[in-house]
């Protein structure tokens, strides 16, 4: 990988090197010594909660990894016991790094006792949030209930104003998470497990020999048989909402991966808009530049929720025009897509007015109009033929400016 | 006379595909749309499912235009030759999804997996699913819906012998329950005796039309010619 991409890693760590710099500088107030400012404890403990949240929620892969040919030969025997507890000694050394570094932010890295008393609780916090996810990895039923109240519980411990109560409630959680763990070790969903892990394995092998072609065909037939917890049936299907329960479990199933990649977009928007983090680079720094610049990151992640659920509203006609007849008239499919893109939208809309500090009509103001365009988008794509290229490029530069009037 | 096919015209760039092509077909009987690759065979149905628009000529359904027809009325369920799926859902998943939107059909979901033994792939998505497993999906698919006239567009493709048999005996019901089939192949063996009457294309061109007793007394054959030797003779390519 380094050997075909080092130009994109080095790349990839400078732009770190700089934004860790840039981080420190500002949050640290220009040196050691000086604790960090109260909001900025409360963002760095909220990315430790999406972490965690992460962890529990959207990770698929196992939190805790052996080799494929470990877990197939030495799964019976005494020897096995041992290589996992060094994984969790392994896992546990690497959240007590991350807890270290949090803490130390948080304390201005003066090593006195409320750094100590800060980093035990991260570091209880964030293992106790691997382990969380390993035994939700394994478990069915009600214990994946109690997993998430687990990570409630420890959330709220993060956030509280008394240390009695905040060591109570993250040190009960880790507490039973190890006892779990560790006591328990036998409750292990060994075909999921295997399953996983020799997946893991064949694409690290086939990563090791650039091989991308058997890694996308890997990834594809395993994303194929996986087991999805959230089902069209599950939902009360009548033929008025068949079409938007549809297109709702295909947005779902979009992938993780292109959420994340959009929230990135609007967290960057965000960090260069509202904080000086971005302050010492040369053309991103100028406050002329940021502004458009945060307004143009956070419209694009809007534009690509409508192109996303565009694409899919072009496959769903396709199918139809090919025989998968769909007994419904054009309105009926179009209205799904605008209620469910008028949802995504309100969400993305609260969260990011809140993010920016948007006054509260402003930003309903901005929902409003951004709706009524991506409606007008949508019908272009339906039934526009000629004038369809013009006519959306004219609303991608309203809605920009519209970007504009919701983040002023 | 349900389906009128009346003078259609179409071509591809530099193809004839269609040459001034009649046909109809009646509510309870089994039409067989015979012909070799490249007949048209396929380019018929394209606009009768209304994928292609005619150049010349008029399909009607019960004397309506197939144009004004709306998509909730319109009375055709169709299996394409080449499978067409929601690639995101599971087998299970589009076959709720076609219930759902068809509530006043009477066929059950569990009857269809039953009948053809789709229940160890119900939890798989279109992609890991066996060429046969995603034509018996198709087929279900298309018995889910509510129609007056069943396409079948080369529907044998991937069936084991057991399912080629339930297949021809679902064609058989429909004919009893007074719908219509438009079946399409290139296996001429495959629908040897199911058919009521057969629609013969070469090459754009209408070649014959009728029951197979009247092509073969039509065009003066031997009486105990198969259906294969029949189309064969009418091109021109004798075994």
């Amino acid at each position: 990988m380094l050997k075909h991409f080092w130009p994109s890693f080095l790349g990839l760590l400078l732009g770190v090197a700089f934004l860790g710099y840039r981080l420190f500088v500002v949050v640290m107030g220009g040196g050691f010594g000086i604790a960090l400012e109260p909001q900025y404890i409360f963002y760095l403990l909220c990315a430790c909660v999406l972490l965690n949240g992460y962890r529990l929620l959207f990770k698929q892969t196992p939190a805790i990894r052996v080799n494929a040919a470990t877990l197939h030969y030495l799964y019976h025997t005494s020897y096995f016991r041992k290589i996992l507890s060094a994984e969790y000694l392994l896992s546990l050394i690497k959240n007590m790094l991350l807890a270290m570094l949090v803490a130390g932010f948080i304390c201005g890295f003066q090593y006195d006792s409320l750094f100590l008393w800060n980093f035990l609780l991260l570091s209880g916090y964030l293992y106790s949030g691997i382990l969380l996810s390993w035994i939700r990895y394994h478990v069915k039923g009600e214990l994946r209930w109690v997993t998430i109240a687990c990570y409630f519980f420890s959330s709220v411990g993060l956030f509280a104003n008394i240390y009695a109560m905040r060591f109570a409630l993250i040190g009960s959680v880790t507490v039973w998470t190890v006892y779990y763990v560790f006591f328990k070790p036998r409750n292990l969903n060994l075909v999921k497990y295997r399953k996983d892990i020799a997946f893991l394995d064949t694409n690290t092998a086939s990563a090791s020999q650039y091989d991308m072609v058997k890694m996308s065909q890997i990834t594809a037939e395993h994303n194929a048989n996986r087991k999805r917890r959230f089902l069209l049936y599950h939902l009360p299907l009548k033929k008025n909402n068949a079409i938007f329960i549809k297109c709702l479990i295909e947005t779902i199933r979009a992938g993780s991966r292109i959420w994340i990649i959009l929230i990135v977009f609007l967290i960057i928007g965000v960090l260069i808009y509202r904080t000086s983090i971005l302050a010492g680079l040369p053309v991103i720094g100028d406050p002329a530049v940021a502004t458009p610049l945060g307004v143009l990151l956070i419209m694009i992640a809007y534009a690509n929720i409508g192109e996303i659920l565009k694409k899919q509203l072009n496959t769903l006609l396709e199918r139809h025009r090919l025989g998968l007849f769909l007994p419904v008239s054009h309105r009926q499919i179009f209205s799904s897509y605008i209620l469910l893109g008028s949802l995504v939208y309100i969400v993305l809309t609260i969260f990011v007015g809140l993010l920016m500090g948007s006054k509260s009509y402003l930003t309903l103001i901005f929902f409003t109009l951004y709706s009524i365009v991506f409606a007008f988008d949508v019908f272009i794509e339906i039934r526009g033929r000629k004038f369809k290229q013009p006519i959306q490029t004219v609303l991608r530069i309203f809605s920009l400016m519209l970007g504009f009037l919701f983040v002023a | 006379m349900f389906l009128e096919f009346d003078e259609i015209s179409f071509s591809y760039p530099g193809v004839l595909a269609l040459d001034n092509i009649s046909f109809e077909v009646e509510r309870g009987e089994i039409v067989g749309l015979i012909g070799a690759n490249g007949a048209g065979k396929t380019t018929a149905i394209l606009h009768i499912i209304r994928y292609l628009n005619p150049k010349s000529g008029r399909i009607r359904m019960d004397s309506v235009d197939i144009s004004r027809i709306k998509n909730e009325d319109f009375p055709v369920s169709y299996i394409p030759d080449t499978p067409v799926f929601y690639e995101e859902l599971t087998l299970l998943e589009h076959l709720h999804f076609i219930k759902a939107l068809y509530p006043d059909n009477k066929l059950s979901i569990d009857e269809i997996i039953d009948r053809l033994e789709l229940l160890d792939h119900l939890h798989k998505v279109p992609s890991a699913l066996s060429k046969g497993t995603k034509q018996k999906l198709m087929i279900a698919l298309a018995l889910l819906r509510r129609y007056e006239l069943l396409i079948a567009d080369e529907p044998f493709s991937g069936l084991d012998p057991k399912q080629i048999g339930v297949f021809k005996q679902i064609l058989k019901e429909c004919r009893q329950e007074q719908k219509a089939v438009l079946l399409s192949t290139h296996l001429l063996d495959m629908v040897d005796g199911i058919c009521d009457r057969y629609i013969m294309l070469h090459r754009g061109k209408l070649i014959a039309i009728g029951t197979k007793q009247d092509i073969i007394q039509r065009h003066a054959l031997g009486p105990d010619s198969t259906l294969e030797q029949v189309y064969l003779t009418l091109v021109g390519q004798e075994i």
